[in-house]
């Protein structure tokens, strides 16, 4: 694959990870929810940009929170 | 006993899909009147990581509802004990998930994220004032230093407002409803979703490519289509649908 193309494909990523796991219909009641108990695993270190973002989103809340009754994640957002 | 991984609600009542869950099990749709909940069965406890294959894997489940049905795309790593429980959600919600269905039905989201400069706007200031500094107690100095951090601060964030409203306001007029976020970080200028009708998604790339000729020291950076995601607030539980975005 092209470097551009890799590029791409982690914007992408991240694009997709911000929705993913921060967006999309939140459902309460008993059940599980299973993103709090993980790590969550970036493709190298070239996606800083999400990084800092989803960093600073976890340390207040902001438009992420939309959707209420979202728990916080157990544990920072670390780059591996 | 098996639980249930929810996948998205989707306004019919089965689906036929070219792929399988997560674990290998079928995708099945749990119906409640008019509307299901598209789940796959996996081991109690055994929800899948947030990997990227995982989350590929969720949000192509998902596009592929798109193509069928409308779906409201449901958080990835939702697990409900059992069948029961996902109808008994859909029963507590189904005003909510018609309306919100109702409100995305032929439509998609597009994202849209624009970039400043690293040295744009945030540059921290020279330290103290110096004509000040040698003449004043170093404690209202550094008050001043502080205050003028403030100001600065404050004229970069309504800079960039400004900025932001002047992209977004083209791009809104062409969306049914849109969401935005200004300086969600120093280096995004502004972030935001389009949920756009299908048949306008030329016309908001192209208005897109309009306006990113207009800030040529602004990198856009468009994505979609997505399901819509940002769009689906209203159907979380115990919210009622509310207008506009």
């Amino acid at each position: 694959m092209t470097h551009a193309r890799l590029a791409e494909r982690e914007v992408t990523l991240l694009e997709l990870l911000d929705r993913a796991l921060d967006k999309g219909v939140v459902l309460h009641g008993d059940l599980t929810l299973a993103v709090a108990d993980v790590d969550l695993i970036y493709v190298g270190l070239k996606v800083l940009l999400s990084s800092v973002e989803t960093a600073e989103r976890m340390r207040r809340p902001g438009l992420a929170s939309l959707t209420t009754g979202r728990r916080e994640r157990a544990r920072p957002v670390t780059g591996r | 006993m098996a639980s249930l991984y929810v996948y998205g609600i989707v306004d019919r009542t089965d689906v036929a899909l070219p792929m399988d869950g997560t674990g290998g099990c079928p995708i099945v749709a749990l119906p409640y009147r008019d509307i299901a909940a598209v789940t796959c069965s996996i081991e109690a406890g055994r929800a899948p990581s947030a990997s990227p294959a995982a989350v590929r894997h969720h949000e192509e489940v998902v596009e592929a509802l798109m193509v069928g049905s409308t779906v409201l795309p449901v958080r990835f790593g939702t697990v409900v004990p059992d069948e029961a429980s996902a109808r008994e959600l859909l029963a507590a919600s189904y005003p909510a998930f018609v309306e919100v269905l109702r409100r995305v039905r032929g439509r998609v989201e597009l994202g849209l994220r624009v970039l400043q400069p690293g040295d744009a706007g945030g540059s921290t200031s020279a330290g103290t004032n110096s004509e000040a500094g040698s003449s004043l107690a170093s404690g209202t100095a550094y008050v001043l230093a502080r205050l003028e951090e403030e100001r600065r601060a404050h004229a970069t964030r309504s800079r960039a407002e400004d900025v932001a409203r002047e992209i977004h306001r083209p791009l809104a007029a062409i969306a049914c409803e849109s969401a935005r976020e200004t300086l969600p970080t120093p280096r995004t200028l502004l972030a935001a979703a389009y949920l756009v009708d299908r048949g306008q998604i030329e016309r908001m790339r192209r208005a897109v490519g309009a306006v990113a000729r207009s800030f040529t020291t602004l990198r856009f950076l468009l994505t979609g289509p997505w399901p819509p995601y940002h769009f689906c607030a209203g159907a979380s539980n115990g919210e009622m649908p509310s207008q506009g975005g």
